[in-house]
C-alpha cells in the first residue's frame, strides 16, 4: 500500500514538473485580460490533453495544462463512514481557507474533492520544484491525516 | 468551553446553584428572609426559605418530574423512599410530611448541626444539594431491585419508558436474568451520527474484549431491537441508532448498584460530551495540519526557503507559537475533565485498563503535536 | 564557453536588450516599466525608467544602428524610443491591435519592425516622416492563434513567425516605398506584402523562439514538446530536421554561427545544439556545468514521457519516485529563462557573447571562445 502511495506521487510530481511549464500569457478573447486559459477553455488550442492518474478506482489525480495554467484536482480515498465523515470536514476546512495556500481553489472542480489552480504568476515568484513538493507533500499529508484523524477519533472513543 | 462546563454540570449529582445558595446561607448571618426558587433542565424545581425567625432552619423544597410514565408520584414519594432518603441523611436533615404545596419533596436542614470543620461542612453540601440525584436514584433502584432479589413472577415485563431529560426517554426492559436498558440515539448534526456511531462501535468491540469481561455488555443496532416492538413509532426513529446493555444481577450488587443507575441516567449527557469534545479535537487537528502546510508553500516563495526570510519566518513562528499555547491551553484543559470524568464514573465501572493507555496515548499525542511536516 | 557575468536585476524579468556598444542593458522588471542600465565602474546603475505602458511590457528591442528602441505591451501598443538628449523619446505607433503585442524584431536595415500579437496577427511597422509616427501594415487572417514570436530574415523582406497553432510561417514583407525589389533573394522578390512564403507544420504544439540563422539559410524555432526545428532551404520545398531532447521545453533560440545555435527554456540552463560536417543537427551539451549529471538525465526521461501524455504521443514505462531538486539549483539561472539576446556589432556574422534572461530575474552574459570549445 505504501508503496502504491509513493509510485503514485512520484507518478503525479514527474507529470506536474513536465505540466508547469508556465509562462504569462495574455487573454486572446478578452481585450486587456489575463485569465488562466484552464479555467476559460475558450481557446482549445492553448489547452493540452489532460492526464487522468489513477491509484485506484477511489483515488485518482486530474491534471488539465494550458499555456499559463495548470489545474491539479484530486480525489480522495473514503473507505468508510468516519473516514468520509473527516475526509469532507478537513476539505472543506482547507477550502474555506484557501487563501492560505494561494494555489488553492476554493472549489474543486466536479467529481473531485480538491483542486490546485496553479499560474506563471505562482511560477514566478515560488520556486517550481517546492511547488511540487508543496502539492506531493499535501496529497500525502491528505492522505495521512484522514486515517489519522480516523484513528484518533477512534482512539478517543476507546478512551472513553 | 463554558457550554462545555454547562455539559459537565450534567455529570455532577450536586447541583451548583443548590450548593451555593445553601453555602451562602450556612456561612452568612442572615438578618432577613430568603425566599428562593430556582428551575434545572428546564423541569426540576427547587425552593430554598429561610426564614428571620427560625435562624437555626432552612426548608429546601424539590420537585423533579416522574422517571417513568408508570411510576406516578401525584401522591408525593412513597414511604420506602422517603424512608431511604432519611437513611442517607443523618439528623441534619429533617423531612416535612406532607411536603409543600407543588412539591414532592421537603426537608427542613438544621444549621446547628452541621459540622463545625470546612471540609465537612462542604460535605454535607454537597450531598444535601444531590437531592435530586438521589431521588431518581433511588426510583430506578426501586425498578431493578426485583432483578437482585430473582423475582421470578414477572418473568418478561414490558418495556418501561424512563425520562431523565426530558427529550430523551430511554427504555429499561426486565428480563428473567437481566435488565436491558436501551438508548435510542438522535442527533441534530449529520456529522454527530457519523462520530458517535463509530464510537459505540469502538465501545461494542471494547466490551468484547477479555479485559471488560465484567461490565454491562453494550451493543449498538442501526434498528430497533427486538425488546422494543410494539412501541411507539416516534420512539423508534432515531438517526443514531439504539444502544443497550445487559445488566445482570452482579452490576446492582450493593455498592455498585449507585454507580449503574447514575451511569445510565447520565449516558446520553456523555455521548454529548464525547461527540462535542471529539469536534473540537477534529478541528484542533485541522487546524494544526493548515498550519504546518501553509509554512511549507512559504518555503516554496523565491527568497522564502533559507536566508532572507527571517523577517517573515519571524512573523509566522509568532503566530504559530500562539496557536500552540492554545493548543495546549485547550487541551490539557479538556485531558483534566476526561480525566475527572473518568476517575467519577467510568473507571470503576468498565474499562479500567484504559486508564493506564490514556497516560501512553497522551504522550503519544503530545509528541505528535509537534513533529513538522519534513 | 561560461558565464562571464551574472546580475541579478530584479525579481523577475521579461526581457531584455543591449544597447548598440553592450553597455547599457533595458529590460523589463515584469511590470509595465522599462529600466535601463548602465555599467558605471563596475556597477550596474539605473539611468532611465520608460514609463508610458499600462501593462506588462512583453518584448524590446534596441536597433544596432539607430540606437532607438522598441517595446511591445499587452496594454496592445508599441512606441519607439529615441534618445534625445539625456531623454528617452516615445513615438507612438500605429499598431490598430485589439489584443496584446507579444513580441517584435527591428528588421535588418532597421527601416521596419514587426510585431507579433494575441490577435493572431503580425504588424509590419515602418516610418511615415510626415506624421512623425510609425505605422503598420498588417498580415491577417494567416495564424490561427496568438503569435508568439518573429524573426527578420538578413535580406529585410522575410519574416518568419511562430505562434500557438503550432505552426512556423515565413512571409514576404515587402512594402512600397519602404523596399526596393533590388534587394533580397530572388524566391521573395516577386512576392507581395503578406504573401505566405511556406507553413511549417512540424509540431504538435505550441512553438516559440523562431530564428535565422546569420547566413538567413536555415530557419530555428522550438516546440512546447521538448523538440526543436532546424529547417533548411526556405521556400517551395524546404528540408526540415526535428531535434527531440530529453528535458523541459524551450522558450527561445539563438543561432551563434550557422551551424550552431543555443536554445533556453524551462530546463534552466542553456543548451547548444549544433550541425555536422553532414548538416544533421543533434543536442551537444549543456551550457552550464551541472553538478549531478546523471541522476537529472534519469530524471529527464521521465519527463519527456509525461510530456508524451501531455502532448498524445503515448510512451510507456512510468517510472519510480527520483527526487531530484538539483535540476534548479547551482547553475546561473535558478528559473525559467524566457529570452536570450546576442551581443554583436553591425556587420557580425557570428555571436562571441550573449545574454540570457528569465524569471529569477537576473541576467547572465555568456562569453564564447571559439566554436570547438563549445562542442567540446
Amino acid at each position: 500500500m505504501a508503496n502504491s502511495l509513493r509510485s503514485y506521487l512520484a507518478c503525479i510530481r514527474n507529470t506536474l514538473d513536465a505540466a508547469m511549464c508556465l509562462q504569462n500569457f495574455p487573454c486572446q478573447e478578452v481585450e486587456r485580460h489575463n485569465k488562466p486559459e484552464v479555467e476559460l477553455k475558450t481557446s482549445p488550442e492553448l489547452l493540452l490533453n489532460p492526464i487522468l492518474i489513477c491509484r485506484n478506482e477511489a483515488e485518482k489525480c486530474l491534471i488539465e495544462t494550458s499555456i499559463n495554467s495548470v489545474r491539479v484536482s484530486i480525489k480522495v480515498k473514503r473507505a468508510d463512514e468516519l473516514e468520509k465523515h473527516t475526509g469532507k470536514k478537513f476539505l472543506r476546512f482547507l477550502s474555506m481557507r484557501a487563501e492560505a495556500f494561494q494555489v488553492l481553489r476554493r472549489k474543486a472542480i466536479q467529481g473531485y474533492d480538491l483542486s490546485f489552480l496553479i499560474t506563471n504568476y505562482h511560477c514566478e515568484d515560488m520556486q517550481k520544484h517546492k511547488l511540487i513538493d508543496f502539492i506531493v507533500q499535501f496529497m500525502r499529508t491528505l492522505d495521512k491525516e484522514i486515517s489519522e484523524l480516523k484513528l484518533s477519533v477512534n482512539t478517543r472513543g476507546r478512551l472513553g | 468551553m463554558p457550554k462545555e462546563e454547562e455539559l459537565m454540570a450534567c455529570f455532577n449529582r450536586a447541583s451548583p446553584a443548590l450548593v451555593e445558595i445553601l453555602s451562602r446561607l450556612i456561612s452568612v448571618e442572615r438578618p432577613t428572609d430568603v425566599d428562593h426558587c430556582l428551575y434545572e433542565f428546564g423541569s426540576v424545581k427547587y425552593h430554598i426559605q429561610a426564614l428571620a425567625l427560625e435562624p437555626h432552619n432552612i426548608y429546601l423544597s424539590v420537585s423533579t418530574p416522574p422517571l417513568s410514565p408508570e411510576f406516578l408520584l401525584s401522591n408525593g414519594l412513597p414511604n420506602y423512599i422517603l424512608h431511604d432518603i432519611k437513611n442517607m441523611y443523618s439528623d441534619v436533615v429533617e423531612l416535612i410530611i406532607p411536603p409543600k404545596e407543588g412539591f414532592l419533596l421537603t426537608m427542613k436542614v438544621d444549621v446547628t448541626k452541621f459540622p463545625n470543620n470546612k471540609d465537612d461542612q462542604m460535605k454535607a453540601i454537597t450531598e444535601i444539594s444531590s437531592i435530586q440525584a438521589a431521588i431518581l436514584c433511588l426510583q430506578l433502584k426501586d425498578m431493578l431491585w426485583n432483578l437482585g432479589s430473582q423475582d421470578k413472577t414477572n418473568a418478561i415485563c414490558k418495556p418501561i419508558k424512563l425520562v431523565y431529560h426530558p427529550k430523551e426517554p430511554f427504555f429499561v426492559v426486565r428480563m428473567t436474568e437481566k435488565i436491558t436498558a436501551i438508548f435510542p440515539m438522535r442527533f441534530k448534526d449529520n456529522s454527530d451520527v457519523v462520530i458517535a456511531t463509530s464510537f459505540f462501535q469502538e465501545l461494542m468491540d471494547v466490551g468484547y474484549s477479555s479485559a471488560c469481561a465484567k461490565v454491562p455488555r453494550c451493543t449498538w443496532s442501526p434498528i430497533p431491537p427486538q425488546e422494543l416492538r410494539g412501541e411507539l413509532f416516534h420512539h423508534l426513529t432515531t438517526n443514531g441508532g439504539f444502544v443497550s446493555f445487559d445488566i445482570f444481577p452482579q452490576h446492582v450488587k450493593g455498592a455498585k448498584v449507585d454507580k449503574t443507575m447514575w451511569i445510565l441516567l447520565n449516558f446520553y449527557a456523555y455521548v454529548k460530551h464525547y461527540v462535542k469534545c471529539t469536534r473540537a479535537f477534529i478541528q484542533r487537528k485541522m487546524r494544526q495540519r493548515l498550519e504546518s502546510m501553509a509554512e511549507v508553500l512559504q518555503k516554496a516563495r523565491i527568497g522564502g526557503g533559507e536566508e532572507d526570510h527571517k523577517t517573515l519566518g519571524i512573523a509566522s513562528r509568532k503566530g504559530c507559537s500562539c496557536v500552540k499555547k492554545v493548543f495546549r491551553l485547550s487541551k490539557s484543559q479538556i485531558f483534566r475533565k476526561k480525566i475527572q470524568t473518568i476517575r467519577w464514573r467510568i473507571k470503576v465501572k468498565r474499562l479500567y485498563r484504559f486508564r493506564q493507555r490514556w497516560f501512553k496515548i497522551l504522550k503519544f499525542n503530545s509528541f505528535r503535536k509537534y513533529t513538522k511536516l519534513d | 564557453m561560461a558565464a562571464v557575468a551574472i546580475h541579478q536585476f530584479a525579481q523577475c524579468i521579461t526581457c531584455h536588450a543591449w544597447s548598440p556598444d553592450h553597455s547599457m542593458v533595458a529590460f523589463c522588471p515584469n511590470n509595465n516599466e522599462v529600466h535601463i542600465y548602465k555599467l558605471v565602474r563596475e556597477k550596474w546603475e539605473k539611468l532611465h525608467v520608460l514609463y508610458k505602458h499600462d501593462q506588462i511590457v512583453s518584448a524590446i528591442d534596441w536597433s544596432l544602428r539607430s540606437n532607438k528602441i522598441v517595446t511591445a505591451s499587452h496594454d496592445r501598443n508599441s512606441y519607439v524610443w529615441n534618445q534625445e538628449g539625456s531623454e528617452w523619446v516615445p513615438t507612438l505607433v500605429i499598431l490598430r491591435l485589439n489584443r496584446a503585442a507579444l513580441c517584435v524584431q527591428w528588421s535588418p536595415k532597421e527601416n521596419k519592425f514587426a510585431v507579433g500579437s494575441g490577435a493572431k496577427t503580425v504588424c509590419i511597422c515602418y516610418y511615415e516622416e510626415e506624421n512623425n509616427w510609425w505605422v503598420s501594415k498588417l498580415i491577417r487572417k494567416k495564424h490561427n492563434s496568438s503569435v508568439t514570436g518573429v524573426a527578420w530574415h538578413p535580406n529585410n523582406i522575410l519574416i518568419a513567425t511562430t505562434s500557438t497553432d503550432g505552426k512556423c510561417r515565413v512571409f514576404s514583407t515587402f512594402i512600397k516605398g519602404v523596399d526596393t525589389r533590388a534587394t533580397g533573394i530572388s524566391s521573395s522578390n516577386d512576392a507581395k506584402f503578406g504573401e505566405q512564403i511556406v507553413q511549417l507544420d512540424l509540431s504538435s504544439t505550441w512553438t516559440f523562439g523562431v530564428k535565422w540563422s546569420p547566413s538567413g539559410n536555415t530557419l530555428a524555432y522550438a516546440g512546447h514538446n521538448s523538440m526543436i526545428y532546424f529547417v533548411d532551404d526556405v521556400g517551395p520545398s524546404p528540408s526540415a530536421q526535428s531535434v527531440a531532447f530529453r528535458d523541459l521545453p524551450l522558450r527561445d533560440v539563438l543561432f551563434v554561427s550557422d551551424r550552431m545555435a543555443i536554445g533556453v527554456g524551462f530546463d534552466c540552463n542553456p543548451m547548444v545544439f549544433a550541425a555536422d560536417e553532414r548538416g544533421i543537427w543533434s543536442f551537444v551539451r549543456f551550457l552550464d556545468e551541472r553538478k549531478i549529471a546523471p541522476s537529472s538525465s534519469k530524471y529527464s526521461s521521465q519527463f519527456s514521457e509525461a510530456f508524451g501524455k501531455l502532448y498524445g504521443q503515448p510512451k510507456h514505462g512510468m517510472n519510480n519516485d527520483t527526487h531530484d531538486g538539483s535540476r534548479h539549483r547551482g547553475g546561473a539561472h535558478e528559473n525559467c529563462i524566457t529570452c536570450i539576446v546576442p551581443m554583436i556589432t553591425a556587420g557580425d556574422t557570428i555571436v562571441k557573447r550573449f545574454s540570457t534572461s528569465g524569471l529569477d530575474g537576473k541576467i547572465v552574459t555568456w562569453e564564447l571562445d571559439n566554436v570547438t570549445d563549445a562542442l567540446r
